[in-house]
């Protein structure tokens, strides 16, 4: 629906040149975009708890989860494998020049479990999954079938966006536990074909330098980048209204601002860590 | 009790008014039949969404069963909308879903009803629209024809108190136009139902309706109907 101009803007507008009345619609409509993010974000998190139709959306949730999670899993696993080799043997290359082998478990912790690890899912989830949502309920709602849910007395945004966001979240936690195993256990395995590593030593290491505060930044993350991804991508969905060409433009800024909020966020989270 | 299901006050519809007048009043008795004629595609989509709170009008009132709508919160509109069929050509069926889990999917999410139950229980609908070859297929693999019928379809499992429709007359949907006809006649037979049916030409569904208007250049105006009242005077001229 077109915004209305406020009062004050209607009088000022005639008394404005071309340039002012620009950047005046440009200053009314900042707000826009965060303000509609947060209630999008409030109204999947909060206000999609229901009975009405727990079945059906049960059954959108575990496939979006599949669809998300199972569906790229060799990228996955193949992706968190080169992780941890590259990490174990540049850390234990390096380390070994100053004595410093014991800090290899604090150098995977601090990589891969708390820091590299969720951004590195945040980023892969980005790819694989939000900006496949942007598309799909892009073109639902440009051929009519959004409207088609509201017709038939059902909420778009519980029983399309709900499952997605849920979903999604889920997946990001699932896959950043594969990544962090598969980064661990399969690059000590690599690693140990290029460098002289023992299981014994480099686990000792990992558990000494592991603490619940590791994962718990690590779980957050996961969490808040899933709600960030999933939240921007269902906006930014429902959005175009006429013509397919709307749906790449919104794909393509979906993905930006997915990008840009994550990496905000990502500060925030290690600003209140180092807190 | 209401007297009336829909009541659209002073309203101005929202752009592009087409050929809508200004601001205008309707209203459509709890089993009334209402034809418009000469309102095309857009035309009929403007107001029909309107009437079926898909839509906010940009000034005056829209009651329905003696709510106005502008008051009530955006659950409450869902609910309301359950009892509302709209069927208008640009309609969609959810491309994912086969054509019976389209049908189904209203009382699977409201009621948590089976889909072979939901068939099962309507499956005298399904037949008259002869739907039951295409069951099983997506959207994407039917004929215009039937995926017209399949909108009526998943509209009237919700077994509406209003319905609102866009009918196109062209000799192509003829059969269609006749099927939908005798959908409606049977449904009023066995529901109370009220109905608006717009479209360019209704001349098939006259004998249906309780009023007939006609919207032309910007205005709208009640015509007699001439299978229910008395032939006018000029009829008679070929005999004279």
């Amino acid at each position: 629906m077109k915004r209305k101009r406020p009062e004050v803007i209607k009088r000022l507008r005639p008394h404005l040149d071309k340039g002012a009345r620009r950047m005046a619609d440009a200053l009314l409509r900042a707000p826009d975009r965060p303000l509609n993010l947060c209630a999008v974000f409030a109204r999947l998190l909060l206000f999609s708890f229901g009975r009405t139709g727990r079945r059906l959306i049960l059954r959108e949730t575990i496939k979006e989860i599949y669809l998300t999670s199972l569906k790229g899993i060799n990228v996955v696993i193949y992706t968190a494998l080169m992780l941890g080799v590259l990490v174990i043997v540049h850390a234990t290359q390096q380390l070994v020049k100053v004595q410093g082998e014991e800090f290899v478990g604090w150098l995977l912790v601090t990589l891969v479990v708390r820091e590299l690890g969720p951004v590195w899912v945040a980023f892969f989830v980005l790819l694989h999954s939000g900006t496949a949502i942007t598309v799909d309920l892009g073109n639902m709602s440009v051929t009519g079938e959004i409207e088609a849910l509201r017709t038939m007395g059902i909420d778009p945004y519980r029983f399309l966006g709900f499952p997605r966001f849920w979903g999604l979240t889920i997946s990001l936690v699932a896959l950043y536990v594969l990544t962090a195993f598969i980064a661990i256990i399969g690059g000590f395995l690599f690693a140990k074909i290029f460098s002289d590593i023992f299981w014994g030593d480099f686990w000792r290491s990992f558990l000494h330098a592991l603490e619940w505060v590791d994962l718990a930044v690590g779980f957050t993350r996961c969490i808040v980048f899933g709600m960030v991804i999933a939240t921007v991508s269902i906006y930014f969905g429902f959005k175009p209204k006429d013509k397919l060409g709307e749906v790449a433009q919104c794909t393509s800024t979906g993905a930006m601002l997915s990008l840009v909020l994550c990496a905000s966020l990502d500060l925030l989270v290690v600003t209140i860590y180092y807190l | 009790m209401w007297r009336y299901s829909l009541i659209l006050e002073h309203i101005t519809l929202p752009p592009p008014f087409g050929n809508w007048p200004e601001s205008f009043d309707l209203r459509l008795g709890m089993t009334e039949v209402l034809l418009i004629e000469g309102a095309g595609a857009e035309d009929a989509e403007t107001l029909l969404d309107v009437a079926a709170t898909l839509s906010e009008p940009g000034q005056g009132q829209v009651r329905l069963w003696g709510k106005e709508i502008s008051t009530l919160t955006r659950q409450e509109l869902y609910n309301l909308r359950r009892q509302i069929a709209y069927v208008h050509p640009k309609q969609s069926l959810l491309h994912t879903l086969t054509l019976a889990e389209n049908i189904g999917l209203g009382p699977a999410y409201h009621l948590g009803q089976n889909l072979s139950d939901t068939l099962r229980e309507h499956a005298p609908l399904i037949k008259h629209l002869g739907l039951e070859p295409f069951l099983s297929r997506r959207p994407s693999e039917l004929s215009q024809a039937a995926y017209t019928c399949a909108l009526w379809a998943r509209e009237l499992v919700k077994l509406p108190e209003l319905i609102l429709a866009m009918v196109e007359e062209s000799p192509e949907t003829a059969g269609t136009q006749r099927l939908i006809l005798t959908l409606i006649e049977e449904y009023l037979d066995k529901q109370d139902a009220a109905v608006i049916l717009a479209g360019h030409s209704l001349t098939a569904f006259h004998h249906l309706a309780h009023r007939l208007l006609t919207l032309k250049a910007g205005r709208i105006r009640e015509r007699q109907i001439l299978e229910r009242g008395g032939r006018p005077l000029i009829a008679y001229l070929p005999l004279v």
